[in-house]
């Protein structure tokens, strides 16, 4: 037999360790592996000395996967979630080697797994897990000083422009994902009523370092995610004014006051500027 | 965070330390217990920032850190990924370690990540890889790093060297250092039937500039209803066998007193327990100091 290149050595090992079974092609691979028993059969001894690494590679990453989503496995128990979680290492390996990074293919993944098709609401569990990791892994940055948002002229306020903290996430479900999140963290979660709910409008942040989800009023929902997209504090309330008889809910102008100041409340924001304005007088 | 200044020397000394696990920052802050240095995994730190940074920024400031990397796949034939050595680089700048160091292994094909410490062929060719990506490395990091001899399961049929002469020829071509992990030299002995004691009195001791200890686990191999023989496993999930330890004191008469780390990375003991462990090192290393003193 030929000496293989490096390369073509680490492609088959590659293949070896992320294919489901080994077979045929896998005879290439393994008689290159010293027999080191003489008792036993060479293929068989090489077959287990190479499932030692087959093992130590999936149980690493499916691992990885399981500590990502916690809630998920439990609704799904552990035996499906296992089997899903290996189905994806195998077809989906990281492509960074730090697994911090690793995961977010899963929330699609899980959505389309035989097993789990039914459970609608499972996907956006997901997503809730996974939008919590990365807030909590998120880079740091400084909250907005509120001393310089108190030097904006009043007339100025409807211009203003947020840049939001990187650790922050948006997004909404039709299911009650929160109230799933929050039954699963405890040791007896409660029956969870699915039927009849208005649905989530979720807010993941970070405050000391530790990750919060609030299941904000649709109005308040709108309104953040309406800055985050970089509209000015007017351009977003107008929207929001505009969304109000799609949630059902009325919505009075005074209203604008308490929700920013709610949001302002909170560490979300990083800086801001006189966006439209400057823009402006950047264009002349 | 880059020109971050901490008030203790990045200097790693020849004393015991532990590997950083999360379970332990809140008892290492409130406690400062009595050790020398912590070892954390780069590949754990490359998030942007949160709880991680936070801790690692405050223990570093009472602490030398050294930075030990598993993802870098030194040994890949394609070269070592840009963007992960740029994430190297960024956590060198922002944490000043007093070493860093890499394994004789690889992990990444193309786009996929392995995950695991995988072994190389002993090859001329593989050399030669080695050799171009330490160089790459140790040009981007703008500094030496460490070679860690690893532990493996299964030999291959074409070498051009054994694994001990692979590793000393890579250090003195490519000019880094040796990380001498006993433990990994012990299970790869007992698992490819080879002297652990020649094996370290081949390398040179002033190439080695740390050690490794951590515990492993047995594995008994049955083929066809018949036991084959057992596979020692390093799994760094319990304490240091006594064996390793024996191996251990003769590593230290031959290489001299050197940084020794504690590495514990499944089945998380309590701080107390991981410390008894490192106190255990750190009474060898002593013994050598009064040794050479006299």
């Amino acid at each position: 037999m030929t000496k293989q290149t490096l390369a073509q050595f680490q492609q088959q090992f590659t293949t070896q360790l992320l294919s489901e079974q080994l077979d045929q092609s896998s005879l290439e691979f393994l008689s290159q592996l010293k027999q080191q028993f003489p008792q036993g059969d060479a293929l068989d001894e090489a077959t287990l000395r190479l499932n030692i690494y087959r093992n130590n590679v999936i149980f690493s990453l499916s691992s990885a996967i399981g500590d990502l989503y916690p809630i998920v496995k439990r609704l799904i128990g552990d035996e499906c979630f296992n089997q899903a979680a290996i189905d994806f290492v195998r077809r989906y390996p990281p492509s960074h080697s730090a697994l911090v990074f690793y995961g977010a293919g899963f929330i699609e993944f899980i959505k389309r797994y035989p097993a789990c098709v039914t459970l609608e609401y499972l996907t956006d569990v997901a997503k809730l897990e996974y939008y919590s990791h990365s807030v909590f892994h998120e880079t740091d940055s400084d909250n907005l000083d509120p001393a310089l948002l108190a030097q904006v002229a009043p007339e100025q306020l409807g211009q203003l422009v947020f840049k939001l903290q990187p650790a922050v996430r948006l997004f909404k479900s039709p299911w009650p994902v929160e109230a799933i999140w929050q039954e699963n963290l405890k040791q007896q979660p409660q029956f969870i009523e699915l039927e009849h709910t208005s649905g989530d409008y979720l807010l993941i942040y970070r405050q000391d370092f530790e990750v919060q989800v609030v299941n904000l009023n649709p109005h308040c929902y709108h309104f953040i995610e309406q800055l985050m997209l970089g509209h000015n504090i007017s351009e977003a309330w107008q929207h929001t004014v505009q969304q109000a008889p799609s949630v059902n809910q009325p919505l009075d102008d005074d209203e604008l006051g308490p929700i920013l100041g709610y949001l302002l409340s909170l560490p979300l924001f990083a800086t801001f500027n006189l966006g439209t304005i400057y823009n402006e007088e950047h264009n002349e | 965070m880059s020109s971050s200044t901490y008030q203790v020397a990045s200097t790693i000394p020849a004393d015991a330390g532990v590997g950083l696990k999360p379970q332990h920052f809140d008892t290492i802050l409130d406690s400062n217990p009595a050790i020398g240095w912590f070892e954390i995994h780069a590949e754990n730190y490359m998030s942007g920032g949160g709880a991680r940074h936070q801790y690692l920024t405050k223990i570093r400031d009472k602490y030398p850190i050294s930075l030990h990397g598993v993802g870098l796949s030194l040994g890949s034939a394609e070269g070592v990924c840009p963007k992960h050595l740029s994430a190297m680089k960024k956590l060198i700048d922002r944490y000043q370690p007093g070493l860093v160091s890499e394994h004789l292994s690889w992990s990444r094909w193309h786009s996929s990540v392995l995950n695991d410490l995988l072994p190389t062929p002993y090859t001329d060719e593989s050399m030669d890889v080695f050799c171009q990506n330490i160089d790459h490395t140790q040009t981007v990091l703008g500094q030496q790093i460490l070679i860690e001899n690893p532990s493996s399961y299964f030999q291959l049929q074409h070498s051009d060297f054994s694994e001990v002469e692979f590793l000393v020829t890579l250090a003195r071509r490519s000019g880094c250092k040796i990380l001498l992990d006993v433990n990994n030299v012990y299970v790869s002995a007992c698992n490819h039937v080879f002297d652990p004691q020649q094996y370290i009195k081949a390398i040179p001791s002033e190439l080695v500039a740390e050690i490794h200890l951590a515990g492993h686990s047995l594995e008994q191999i049955v083929s066809g209803g018949v036991n084959q023989g057992q596979i020692r496993i390093d799994d760094h999930g319990s304490l240091t066998c006594d064996a390793v330890w024996q191996l251990y004191q003769f590593t230290l008469a031959h290489v001299g007193s050197k940084p020794t780390l504690i590495e514990w990375d499944s089945n998380i003991p309590t701080w107390q327990v991981l410390h008894q462990e490192a106190m255990l090192a750190q009474q060898h290393l002593d013994q050598l100091k009064v040794v050479s003193d006299d």
